[in-house]
């Protein structure tokens, strides 16, 4: 059964579960459905028992929509946010964000991503750090975060590394 | 030498895993991949809200 979360946003989430596993869901005004993922990031950092623990990887996209029916709507960056804010509740959750490069359109999803960063980030009172190369990833987090700077270290040592390895 | 070596490697597929993970997750959402298919890859769904 969808539970309704009481969340403060245009579009009322759900979260649901396929097989057990939780995810989130909202519709809207054209019926186009999103669906919200959360993924436990333990298997990237198996051996920091702090970071494992606390770093999420978001995933966001259309599951169903309407044939014709795509229009922009502001309403899905406001629901969207509406997520984020909650998930930040969580004083020392961490989020990883990755922008999917399956159909080369990764750039244009972080200049959206980017996009709607900045129209909330004051209000979240959040920080993000960029990576470019070889992806595009983000580490994202409440300012006090205490967490924040062991995390970028860790990652930033593993991208550099990579990008040298994969020259 | 070999020290080094494991290292580099193991960034390697930290980095590679996340990259292919996304990916996964993506065609799980657009119907192209079953949680099975997810969950051979190691990925757990979590409820961070």
């Amino acid at each position: 059964m969808n539970e309704e979360l009481n969340l403060p946003t245009p579009y009322k989430v759900f979260k649901v579960s396929c097989d057990s596993e939780p995810f989130y869901q909202f519709t809207t005004k054209n019926d186009t459905v999103y669906d919200v993922v959360f993924i436990s990031c333990e298997n990237y950092f198996p051996d920091n028992t702090v970071c494992k623990d606390r770093v999420f990887m978001l995933n966001f996209d259309i599951s169903k929509e309407v044939v014709g029916k795509r229009t922009y709507d502001a309403n899905i960056e406001i629901t969207i946010a509406g997520i984020i804010i909650s998930f930040f509740e969580g004083v020392e959750n961490v989020m990883l964000f990755v922008c999917d490069s399956t159909d080369s359109k990764q750039r244009n999803r972080k200049i959206t991503f980017n996009k709607w960063y900045n129209n909330h980030k004051e209000k979240l009172k959040i920080l993000k750090i960029d990576f470019s190369k070889p992806y595009y990833i983000s580490i994202i987090s409440r300012e006090d975060n205490q967490l924040l700077p062991q995390l970028h270290e860790l990652l930033k040592v593993q991208i550099e590394e990579f990008s040298e390895i994969t020259k | 030498m070999q020290a080094q070596k494991k290292i580099a490697s193991n960034s390697t597929s930290i980095i590679r895993k996340i990259i292919e993970d996304k990916k996964a997750i993506s065609a799980f959402i657009r119907g192209e991949k079953s949680i099975k298919d997810l969950h051979e890859r190691g990925i757990k769904f979590a409820n961070p809200i």
